[in-house]
């Protein structure tokens, strides 16, 4: 049935490229499951304030958390088996070396994108984990159960930038290494 | 360092517009087309004060509670795929193309209007149809044209049907209740679903070779269907997402998660759960809402930057100014921005652009911003089916046999694309069809 449904991928483009990308896209499969934990505690939460009448405290924040985490790591998960959307109007019209050269300055324009975002939210992460003192102090949401989720989607966010230019970075060298050797040919 | 500020917001317009669509037709990701501008216009602007801007915006638009009804529809959607439901039910619809002309388009759009109040997603629905529905009707010798655009713009109408996620990014962009969005979409999708239908009975009516009746045969072949199991797990779940949200029992984003509850408990029901169906769904969900949720933080990045150089109240001006301050004229404008967008852009980009923008005028004008988003829904619509890059029909083309071509399925959507804007017209002229509720 799921076969006939779902039609294999055709474009070997599609598939993890490096290490790094197989690693992030076997890691995703398996954080993906956390979407159906998420349902699951959605589900609790109405079950108890309906049929128990007694509404959890955590659900809402830790449903939010999740999801917050699970859609910034969906960035890097896209970006290593190819699945952010381009317009291809050109781009599919062009040769295969054009086509890899445009890769190239994709990859620069990325590495220029995720090195700024990440610098920036260097400092956000440093706002949310230290006091303006320097002592170590995790930024809470304030409510009346008051997690650290704050803070921990704000490193979320730092590290999944980080990893991102890495992936920009050996893309980069991938391309720039099958450039040369189509060169050499 | 350079300080773009200097060329004033007119020229810092023309220039961010003209940037990101170089970069776009380089095809370059549009996600870090519009984080990349952003970035780039907040550090020239403003210097690198500015940045942690875009890093607060991205950090409220992951973690916001309502977004995460997002991945729920999709989930529930890729569960549906997966499971028989949508097969039996399509079986139990065949009541419809026994007798009349026509009959087994009219059964693929009463089976796409019942998967839409299942599902938010454009993708599952067109495919499931593509399978399910179009084969059966060029075996039975419809017409091409009318079998091909009747399967595609049926499975585009999951966006319009509520629970639809266009509906869900509008709200939240538009900060209006979702609940209030989809009572209000409600009846003109209903108008769309019915035109196609009228469409294709009058069509048959004129020209009864485009859709030859079913054999004696055939007839006697479907004779086993089991109706009570083929309708109540669609039925119960479609009562249990839509119920919950217009009965205020649950919000949104609880909605949803009962809905995938009802899901996996009618897949469980009919024996088709396991751990492979689920792991593959939500690994299909981790992609999909990869994608959705960049393009959004791109587009809430650029729009937040855009803002702060006093962009908004720019275009503002420039459209009042255009359209002379009438509303009609205003609109007007409004809808060949969105429809031009549409044919390029992915609608979330689109969602995340230009309603920051478009929506404080339109409250301005006195006009009603939960009937605005009917109209960027229907706008949507046409977006999906439009060439070149309507995704309704690249995912037709995904499932279709071989020889049916990108420009065919193209040009057997235009009748439909006619009847969407026809809609949208009346959606505009009577926003009452939206209202009516209220």
């Amino acid at each position: 049935m799921k076969d006939t449904i779902h039609p294999p991928a055709t474009d070997n483009s599609d598939e993890p490229r490096n290490a790094l990308d197989r690693f992030i896209y076997k890691l995703g499969n398996a954080l993906s499951l956390l979407f159906v934990l998420t349902v699951a505690i959605s589900f609790y939460e109405v079950l108890m304030r309906y049929v128990l009448n007694a509404p959890t405290i955590w659900v809402h924040e830790t449903a939010s958390f999740l999801g917050g985490c699970l859609f910034i790591y969906g960035g890097i998960y896209a970006l290593s088996i190819n699945k952010h959307v381009r317009v291809v109007l050109i781009y599919d019209m062009v040769s295969d070396r054009t086509r890899r050269w445009l890769n190239v300055f994709h990859h620069v324009m990325g590495l220029t994108f995720s090195g700024l975002l990440s610098w920036a939210a260097y400092q956000m992460v440093q706002d949310s984990w230290f006091t303006p003192f320097g002592d170590f102090r995790l930024e809470t949401s304030g409510s009346a159960w008051d997690p650290a989720f704050p803070a921990l989607v704000k490193g979320m966010i730092f590290m999944t930038l980080c990893i991102m230019f890495v992936q920009f970075s050996l893309h980069l060298i991938q391309e720039l290494n099958g450039l040369r050797k189509r060169d050499d040919v | 360092m350079f300080d773009l500020s200097a060329m004033g917001i007119g020229y810092g317009s023309l220039l961010m517009l003209g940037s990101m669509i170089l970069l776009l037709l380089t095809g370059m990701q549009l996600a870090f087309v519009t984080a990349l501008v952003a970035l780039v216009f907040a550090v020239g602007w403003f210097g690198v004060g500015a940045l942690p801007l875009i890093t607060s915006r991205l950090y409220s638009f992951v973690g916001s509670y309502v977004f995460l009804a997002v991945p729920m529809f999709v989930l529930m959607a890729a569960l549906l795929d997966r499971s028989g439901i949508a097969r039996d039910l399509f079986d139990a619809m065949k009541v419809f193309g026994r007798k009349l002309r026509g009959g087994v388009a009219v059964q693929t759009l009463l089976v796409a209007i019942v998967l839409a109040s299942m599902s938010g997603v454009i993708g599952g629905e067109t495919v499931l149809l593509g399978i399910l529905a179009l084969p059966q009707m060029l075996r039975l010798g419809y017409n091409r044209k009318l079998a091909i655009g009747t399967t595609c713009a049926g499975g585009a109408l999951g966006t319009m049907l509520p629970p639809s996620i266009v509906l869900i990014i509008y709200g939240l962009t538009a900060s209006v209740s979702i609940g209030d969005l989809f009572k209000a979409a409600f009846l003109p999708a209903f108008i769309l679903a019915f035109a196609y239908m009228a469409y294709v009975l009058i069509l048959c009516r004129i020209h009864p070779e485009y859709a030859p009746l079913p054999t004696a045969e055939e007839l006697a072949a479907d004779d086993d269907i089991n109706y009570f199991k083929a309708l109540l797990f669609p039925l119960l779940t479609v009562m249990m997402v839509l119920g919950s949200i217009y009965t205020g029992v649950a919000s949104v984003t609880e909605a949803s998660a009962l809905g995938v509850v009802g899901i996996i408990i009618s897949a469980a029901i009919r024996g088709e759960l396991n751990f492979s169906m689920l792991k593959d769904s939500a690994t299909a969900t981790m992609s999909t809402c990869g994608m959705i949720i960049w393009i959004g933080i791109g587009a809430t990045a650029l729009v937040g930057v855009y803002n702060l150089m006093g962009g908004i109240s720019f275009v503002e001006e420039i459209i009042l100014a255009l359209s002379g301050g009438s509303v009609m004229g205003t609109i007007m404008i409004m809808m060949v921005i969105l429809l031009v967008l549409g044919m390029f852009l992915d609608w979330v980009g689109v969602a995340l652009l230009t309603m920051p923008i478009f929506v404080p005028i339109i409250i301005g004008l006195g006009l009603d911003p939960i009937w605005f988003g009917v109209v960027f829904c229907l706008n949507m619509q046409v977006s999906f089916l439009s060439p070149p890059f309507g995704p309704a029909a690249f995912y037709l083309k995904s499932v279709a046999p071989k020889d049916i071509s990108l420009g065919e399925i193209f040009s057997s959507l235009l009748p439909f694309i006619a009847m969407q804007i026809a809609v949208l017209a009346l959606v505009i002229f009577f926003p009452e069809l939206a209202l009516w509720w209220k």
